[in-house]
């Protein structure tokens, strides 16, 4: 029996003894590996969060862009509202003529007369 | 007693306008289409059709144009074209018109219009008009507009632009150029441009004429303009942004020049003013900031500031008109 206990005692501890290094070996593989992927993860994680604020930013100045725009719209739409009536010159309407009357104005007089000379010397050369 | 009718007539390329002392004003295409053979007669039941009828019958019709970049062609055909079309649109204006009656007529021409061609209205109006009054287009737009003071009218029209300074007085020939592009020379730009970039595309005049006057543009930006045509039948999208603007502003860069010249060659006591004072007219005067691209173009000048006139279609003819109703009838007797 003490030798049986022996053995098995002996067994064991030859057994632990060549398994312990082995596992110890696997431990530490599993640690680094855990390690590294920690590692990997933490950059990828760094790389995302860098990503992101370049997006958050670029998110800015498409909104301020977006903005500027749409007030640049805005102030054109009330410009153009406002300033078309103003850039046309009315021609008075015609429909309301109904009679002849001589102007009495000097320089239009002088004028007409200056037209009637020039039309009265084309005709000279008919 | 006869009636003594006054109208204003703008004897255009592309249209001519009528306004008169009974309050009516009509405007219409300045072409005839005469028959192509008896058929063609037959289907009219007349010789001849007028204006936008002859256009939309063109099929079927010779059509004659009587006015090439503004003024009267000297031939027979175009003689009696233009008298036609005068008849026809006096005919319209006045229905209350009887035997006896008379017409005092403002006629307005391109500004420098030869004696030639002067001539040649008046022959061809003495049948239709008892008087005639022949004047430069560009002042009958200052007067339908009461401008007189500085100010450089510029009439953009379909054969020609011209362009006159006033001062408060006549315009004299020094005052006042005419340039042989306006809306048939830009027509002809865009077809060749579209052609270029599109070659197997069906135009016709008409429909450049609809893109111009629907799309015609010469400010910096406008939207995508896209237009249906047809190549062998099959209607397709093309888009012609480019192609129009740059079209267009090859109407308005020697327009720009012609003005600057104009400009540069006032009085210098004057030449602000002058500046501040442009006025645009005619059918041009729809293309998309027009007035803009000319104001720009006066920048190396010290900048300036152009109008377009509301009734691009009518002021001449209005201002023919008002200057037959303030006309003296002695003024009248001598002619």
């Amino acid at each position: 029996m003490i030798e049986y206990g022996l053995l098995k005692a002996g067994g064991g501890k030859a057994v632990g003894s060549l398994l312990m290094p082995s596992a110890a070996l696997v431990i530490g593989g599993v640690l680094v590996w855990q390690l590294w992927q920690d590692k990997k993860a933490i950059r990828d994680l760094k790389q995302t969060a860098k990503d992101t604020q370049q997006l958050k930013q670029q998110l800015a100045d498409l909104q301020t862009a977006h903005s500027a725009t749409v007030a640049q719209i805005s102030s054109l739409q009330t410009g153009l509202a406002t300033a078309t009536p103003a850039r046309a010159i009315s021609v008075p309407p015609s429909l309301t003529t109904t009679s002849p009357q001589s102007t009495s104005s000097p320089s239009k007089l002088a004028m007409l007369k200056r037209l009637v000379e020039d039309n009265l010397s084309l005709r000279k050369n008919l | 007693m006869s009636t003594i009718f006054h109208v204003g007539i703008d004897l255009g390329t592309s249209r001519t306008s009528i306004a008169t002392s009974t309050g009516k004003r009509l405007t219409t295409r300045t072409c005839v289409g005469y028959a192509k053979d008896v058929i063609a007669q037959k289907r009219f039941g007349k010789p001849f059709l007028l204006g936008d009828t002859a256009l939309d019958n063109r099929l079927a019709l010779n059509m004659v144009w009587p006015l090439a970049e503004g003024v009267i062609c000297e031939d027979e055909k175009a003689l009696e074209a233009t008298s036609l079309i005068l008849q026809n649109i006096i005919d319209e204006a006045l229905p209350e018109k009887k035997a006896g009656d008379q017409i005092y007529a403002a006629i307005g021409v391109p500004a420098q219009a030869s004696i030639t061609n002067k001539k040649a209205i008046i022959d061809t109006t003495r049948s239709v008009l008892s008087k005639v009054l022949i004047v430069s287009e560009p002042f009958s737009v200052a007067y339908s507009i009461d401008r007189f003071d500085e100010c450089l009218i510029i009439d953009i029209g379909a054969g020609t632009t011209d362009l006159c300074r006033m001062h408060g007085a006549m315009p004299e020939a020094e005052d006042q150029t005419t340039l042989k592009v306006g809306g048939n020379f830009l027509d002809q730009q865009i077809t060749q441009a579209i052609l270029a970039r599109y070659p197997d595309v069906q135009l016709s005049a008409q429909i450049i004429r609809r893109i111009k006057e629907k799309y015609g543009y010469v400010s910096e930006k406008s939207d995508p303009i896209v237009v249906t045509l047809t190549e062998k039948g099959i209607p397709k999208e093309y888009e012609i942004t480019d192609i129009l603007r740059e079209c267009c502003l090859q109407l308005t860069d020697p327009i720009s020049q012609a003005m600057q010249q104009l400009v540069g060659s006032f009085d210098p006591d004057f030449q602000a003013r002058l500046r501040q004072n442009i006025i645009v007219a005619g059918g041009g005067s729809r293309l998309k900031g027009i007035d803009i691209a000319l104001e720009k173009s006066l920048s190396p000048y010290g900048g300036g500031e152009a109008i377009c006139v509301q009734d691009a279609e009518y002021c001449g003819a209005i201002g023919a008109l008002k200057m037959c109703l303030e006309m003296p009838p002695e003024y009248w007797e001598q002619l």
